[in-house]
């Protein structure tokens, strides 16, 4: 059988046992496996012999997962999880969305400011944007509410604060993309920085223009803050900015790689949490738990795209796919705009990393074949990975939120709401794709 | 409420129970596997660390940290696979089929086919993790090091995690298919 009929079969029914909820590591895994045996038991022009083909397959298949796992330098993903479980057990990440209140409550809509800061905060140590609008949801919303915010902007500001780990380092999403695109995780770290530095600011001037225009939804904050508190609420903060500075300031003074960057980060965020009597033995043993949890879920999907990467290269539908596009004669802007417009479907039902890894072998051939830049490509991906996680109908964000205050709140309030912060990330975009220097400054005067 | 502490302590955990008090032996096994994972994890960090520390200070290396670091990594990754697949806990697309899978058979018919397929997945890659252990073991295969390091124990690891792992999807197309044919019963959370 020709090995790009195969190609397309397989990718059809991966498609269809993603509707069907089989989970996405399962489903790329058992269609490569199967795909990948049949490629080499069905040889075009000869009968089918699955004894013949069963070894190389299984050489193959066992090759890409151990040989994948079996690696130093992905051991950053564990570490890092691991020190964002740990931060969340020392309460660092919910340090930083006290301290942001305290310094933002007076400003018009402060507190959805301080939410915004949290969030990012909170989504950046942790990794995670599902976790943290679960978890920052039930602090901030109920805060917000208490001073008379409006349901709509205490929530959106919520769902979309939690975007903002994506770019952020350490963001898992960029250690994936950099894996499977084989570009340098520290300098995408680094390229993520200033977008998602951009991102933050934009959702707060979308605040201040919000609340500027109908000053009822976020009424002024009267509680009484002295300067101590001020000063006692950013010193709290420590441990959070002594992260940042091993992450960026190790990985950009070329102190540390982005693996030793994630080693010192855990065994500081444990020492800290030992030492400031914060993280007891109890709580260290389920931050570990947990990450053993995330990590095998996590590196399962990874795993499975591994096969599936093999398997769509053998079968050649990645030069069908680009022979099509080529064909199509389209402009470099064309083509970048097709792919856009991709993700953000995309974005709007899977999951980021599902997204992602179901993508790339297909769009990264083209993307290189149009001679752009990787590192910038991964920053506009992970913008798009991130819009798609609050985008109607179907923002995972928005439902947890939901969720989380047992909905008391209706999704179409919050993708009310949402839509005023898309309407910056689309304009971040723009800008992004406009200006690549934006995220290649930092990656390009790295040390 | 202290402007400096939130009053409500944020719930970012993933919402598993991981206590020993309850499970079968199984499944204390699959929850003990986990703990060598998490020992794994932090042991890495402690390894890297170490690494750093010993180039900073003293222009020395650490032995093989390169594979040392790979093989925990096996440990970390392939042992808590049966115990999140008992968990349900792998991560899917909710969203075409939860109208439906309101209705428990769908709802376990669903279930089942993740299960089937989940087999389907590990079956190839299990088969080949026991041949490669059998070669590591046979030929005394070893890494390159100052150590030189066996290879069968990450073989091992990696052929144990999957092994366990199919055992588990195994008796969640048992319990699943029970589910679509007879209806959801009370079933034990665990197998004996």
């Amino acid at each position: 059988m020709d090995p790009s009929t195969i190609g397309a079969v397989g990718f059809i029914v991966t498609l269809g046992l993603l509707v069907l909820r089989v989970p996405i590591g399962f489903a790329l895994m058992s269609v490569a496996s199967v795909c990948v045996l049949l490629v080499f038991a069905w040889r075009p022009g000869s009968e089918l012999d699955i004894a013949a083909g069963m070894r190389p397959a299984m050489s193959l298949i066992e090759n890409s997962v151990f040989g994948f796992i079996h690696s130093y330098s992905l051991s950053m993903i564990p570490m890092f999880i691991a020190a964002g479980h740990i931060a969340y057990h020392a309460r660092v990440t919910t340090d930083i969305y006290d301290s942001a209140r305290v310094w933002m409550s007076k400003l018009p809509g402060g507190l959805a400011m301080a939410s915004i800061v949290g969030c990012g905060g909170f989504s950046a140590i942790t990794g995670s944007s599902l976790a943290c609008a679960s978890a920052m949801g039930r602090i901030c919303v109920p805060e917000m509410r208490r001073f008379g915010y409006s349901k709509e902007l205490a929530t959106s500001s919520v769902a979309v604060g939690g975007t903002l780990g994506s770019l952020i380092p350490p963001s898992v999403l960029f250690i994936v993309y950099g894996i499977f695109t084989e570009t340098s995780i520290s300098k995408l770290f680094l390229a993520g920085a200033l977008p998602g530095i951009l991102t933050l600011l934009g959702f707060m001037l979308t605040i201040l223009i919000w609340v500027w225009l109908r000053p009822e939804v976020a009424p002024q904050v009267k509680e009484e803050i002295s300067r101590d508190d001020r000063i006692k609420a950013a010193i709290k903060t420590w441990p959070a900015v002594g992260l940042v500075i091993i992450i960026i300031g190790g990985i950009y003074g070329g102190i540390f790689t982005a693996t030793e960057a994630a080693a010192v980060s855990l065994v500081f965020i444990t020492a800290f949490g030992i030492l400031s009597g914060r993280l007891g033995w109890r709580e260290l043993v389920d931050s570990l738990r947990e990450t053993a949890h995330t990590t095998a879920s996590l590196f399962f999907i990874a795993a499975g795209a591994k096969i599936f990467v093999s398997f769509v290269s053998l079968t050649g539908v990645t030069g069908y796919v680009v022979d099509l596009v080529v064909s199509a004669d389209l402009s470099d802007w064309m083509i970048l705009l097709s792919i856009v417009v991709i993700y953000l479907v995309m974005g709007m039902f899977l999951d980021p990393l599902g997204t992602m890894l179901l993508t790339l072998p297909f769009v990264v051939p083209l993307v290189e074949g149009m001679g752009l830049d990787l590192i910038w490509f991964g920053v506009v991906v992970i913008k798009l990975l991130e819009i798609g996680l609050v985008s109607p109908p179907l923002g995972l964000n928005v439902f947890v939120v939901s969720s989380v205050v047992r909905q008391e709140v209706a999704v179409h309030t919050i993708f009310f709401g949402v839509v005023k912060f898309m309407l910056v990330d689309l304009l971040v975009l723009g800008m992004i794709v406009a200006f690549p220097i934006i995220s290649l400054l930092l990656p390009n005067t790295m040390g | 409420m202290d402007p400096l502490n939130s009053d409500i302590q944020a719930d970012a955990s993933i919402g598993v129970r991981f206590t020993y008090r309850g499970r079968s032996w199984w499944s204390k096994l699959e929850l003990f596997l986990v703990d060598v994972a998490a020992a794994a994890i932090m042991l890495l960090g402690l390894y890297v660390m170490l690494g750093v520390v010993t180039r900073t200070f003293f222009e020395t290396a650490i032995p093989d940290e390169t594979v040392i670091v790979a093989e925990a990594m096996i440990a970390a990754v392939a042992l808590p696979l049966a115990f999140v697949a008992a968990d349900r806990g792998f991560i899917t697309v909710d969203i075409f089929m939860s109208i439906f899978a309101q209705n428990a058979k769908v709802n376990a018919a669903l279930n089942l086919l993740g299960s089937i397929v989940g087999v389907i997945a590990t079956l190839l890659i299990a088969d080949a993790a026991w041949e490669s252990l059998n070669d590591a073991v046979k030929d005394g295969d070893f890494y390159f090091g100052v150590l030189s390091l066996p290879e069968w124990p990450g073989r091992g690891m990696f052929f144990l995690g999957y092994a366990l792992f199919i055992a588990r999807l195994l008796f969640l197309c048992v319990t699943d298919a029970r589910d679509v044919f007879f209806g959801p019963a009370d079933q034990p959370q665990y197998p004996e």
